[in-house]
């Protein structure tokens, strides 16, 4: 009990603490006094800090609605339909994401640049013109988030979908309930543990992104974390820097929060403890 | 109850594995030597231990550098290998802000010789990034451009920082392709005409001096609201704001972009590669900037350090560097080295000391000015009128 408490003081409370301690210091660098100035510096200006924040939670929801409506259809296949080779075809969502996520970033630039193969395609069916592209537009941004994060949406909703068990479906049956009924009322609350932890994983690291931004989002491409990142590399503003990740931090569990309040009202009785 | 432990298992080995890509990424870190290379130079070593010709046997040198440039071309590393006996070693960053980032995050120590942008040079200083050159080590100094030597931004306390690499401009480039005859102004980067084709470099000094120059601003002191507004005016045109080279090559083959600020030395390489680039200074003028080695504060081979600097700034070097049509290389500092090359490497890496003129260098900045650039230049990619 002992060391373990003491090992989360070590690596989660005093790193926060010391990250809400930088965000009060004056800068540059972590050497100045406390002056809380830097806070006074965002709040003066939401109209930049304020529309970034705005733009990467916007951007961190949809590409996790994206993945949850991708990957919900593949956890369920997976678990119900192709059971015999089921950790093969696991194993073929995962391993194009073992490689580094730079290289999928610039193989989907190939893929969505103008007349590459995605944007060739689109043209042949009539749906874009020659000219156009994705590339370079926020649509580019949202595909790959979505792209790169699905794996960890398809393993957790896999497991919660995993965990229900047939004779639940076979009692909704007897009882007269519909497929729309059993899907609505019992396999869908059923996943709700699933999409909650995939909203965690998901959800985080997209809200915070900035890499996929800068290479493919052209002038859409700045986000709440490349401002972050700015502040640190350029100009060394740590304080600055700290005090907009407690921000970004803060955004992010209030939204977790929120999301998780709505999946219990939607299905409730599904979040309680288990087990 | 198998399938589940299996499902676990992998999901453990995919975040296991993307935990581990992120690190690798942000470490940058890169040793340009396959095995075979450093299975050679190791036997050198040996074979050469105690020889007079070759000193530093046995010492591994670390370079801080962009990736691709001159510094891991193999005539670089193998003339210096040769010379020394010692190894190469290679880390790599993709901006100025973050070869100081990892100076600031454990590179100081590890770290030997790096080449800093000129306008970084006194801040790097002042954070005690840096040690004074010995001059008595750099013979080949004698052969770099007096007004190079005479700029205040390379000395600090009367001592001398950075031995001048290589210049270069940041100048009008353009695909010939699109353009019927050469533009003459940076007044083409606002023109409606170029609606979403603009490239624009995504360097807060770059950005404001080339913007204060288009006003007819003094660059090195300008009204930054007007600079502000003249970039948001901008904006429109800019399809890309670009941080590398390889952002730059990427989009303008695919045509995403057709004109914009670009370096000379890698337009220069594009031309030799016959893709449809023209290069010009405008009429305002372009910006410049020179690269200056520098030797890391607590380098753990300072004089293994200073022979380096001595080759990279030799005639030797930057002659075979500019003559090879691969190598990216931009104008050399060294008089002599340009002096020699032939007419066509002048041409192709934009050798002409003449433009020199028509340059404004970028130099130090204080603090507050990296802090309101900075700032500035996020506020305009940001969208915020």
């Amino acid at each position: 009990m002992l060391p373990s408490g003491l090992l989360l003081v070590a690596l989660v409370v005093a790193p926060l603490g010391l990250l809400v301690y930088f965000g009060l210091l004056s800068g540059p660098g972590v050497d100045g006094r406390v002056t809380g100035e830097e806070w006074g510096r965002i709040a003066g200006q939401p109209e930049l800090y304020g529309r970034l924040l705005l733009r990467s939670l916007g951007l961190g929801l949809a590409a996790t609605a994206l993945t949850i409506v991708v990957a919900w259809p593949t956890a369920w296949a997976l678990s119900r339909h192709v059971r015999r080779v089921r950790a093969l075809y696991l194993a073929l969502v995962i391993i194009p994401h073992l490689t580094s996520s730079l290289l999928l970033i610039y193989a989907m630039y190939v893929l969505i640049a103008p007349g590459g193969p995605l944007m060739a395609a689109l043209v042949g069916v009539g749906l874009a013109g020659a000219g156009d592209s994705l590339l370079f537009t926020r649509w580019a941004v949202l595909l790959m988030l979505a792209y790169l994060f699905l794996p960890f949406m398809v393993i957790a909703l896999y497991a919660a979908v995993e965990r229900i068990d047939d004779t639940v479906l076979d009692a909704a049956r007897s009882l007269g309930a519909g497929s729309w009924q059993r899907f609505r009322h019992v396999v869908l609350p059923l996943t709700a543990p699933g999409m909650l932890a995939g909203l965690v994983i998901v959800f985080t690291p997209a809200a915070g992104a900035f890499v996929e931004a800068q290479i493919l989002g052209g002038t859409d491409g700045m986000m709440f974390g490349t401002l972050i990142s700015e502040q640190v590399s350029r100009v060394n503003n740590q304080p600055r820097a700290a005090a907009m990740s407690v921000i970004l931090l803060v955004s992010i569990l209030m939204l977790l929060g929120g999301l998780r309040w709505g999946l219990r009202r939607a299905f409730p009785g599904a979040l309680r403890a288990r087990r | 109850m198998v399938t589940r432990r299996w499902a676990y298992l992998l999901a453990l080995a995919l975040l296991g594995a993307l935990a581990l890509a992120g690190c690798a990424e942000d470490a940058g870190e890169a040793t340009d030597d396959d095995a075979t290379e450093e299975d050679a130079a190791v036997d050198e070593t040996e074979d050469d231990v105690g020889d007079a010709e070759q000193p530093f046997a046995g010492e591994t040198l670390t370079v801080l550098n962009w990736n691709d440039y001159g510094s891991d071309q193999d005539y670089a590393i193998e003339g210096f290998e040769e010379r020394t006996g010692a190894t190469v070693r290679h880390v790599y960053h993709s901006s100025g802000e973050e070869l100081r980032e990892i100076l600031r995050t454990g590179g100081i120590g590890e770290i030997d010789v790096t080449n800093p942008n000129f306008s970084f040079l006194q801040q790097m200083v002042d954070e005690g990034m840096l040690q004074p050159l010995d001059e008595s080590q750099l013979d080949n100094l004698d052969d770099v451009y007096d007004d190079f030597l005479a700029s205040e931004d390379l000395y600090a306390d009367g001592e001398l920082y950075g031995a001048p690499w290589v210049w270069g401009s940041t100048g009008l480039t353009y695909n010939t392709e699109h353009f019927d005859e050469e533009p003459t102004s940076w007044e083409v980067l606002w023109d409606p005409e170029w609606e979403g084709q603009v490239g624009f470099m995504d360097s807060p000094i770059e950005a404001i001096m080339l913007a204060a120059l288009y006003l007819g601003d003094d660059p090195h002191d300008p009204d930054l609201d007007a600079v502000r507004e003249a970039l948001v005016e901008m904006r429109p045109n800019v399809e890309l704001y670009w941080g590398s080279s390889d952002d730059w090559t990427r989009a303008f083959t695919t045509e995403a972009i057709s004109v914009g600020n670009f370096w000379a030395g890698d337009a220069g390489s594009m031309m030799a590669e016959g893709e449809p680039v023209g290069y010009t200074i405008p009429e305002e003028g372009a910006v410049g900037w020179i690269d200056a080695w520098t030797v890391v504060a607590d380098a753990p081979n300072p004089e293994l350090a200073h022979a380096w600097i001595d080759w990279m700034i030799s005639e030797d070097f930057l002659v075979e560097w500019g003559e090879d049509p691969a190598g990216n290389a931009p104008a050399p500092a060294n008089e002599r080295a340009q002096e020699q090359l032939s007419d066509e490497a002048r041409e192709r890496i934009q050798a002409f000391p003449e433009q020199v003129e028509d340059l404004a260098i970028m130099g130090a900045l204080t603090q507050e000015e990296q802090q309101a650039y900075t700032d500035l230049l996020a506020e305009v990619k940001a969208g915020v009128q």
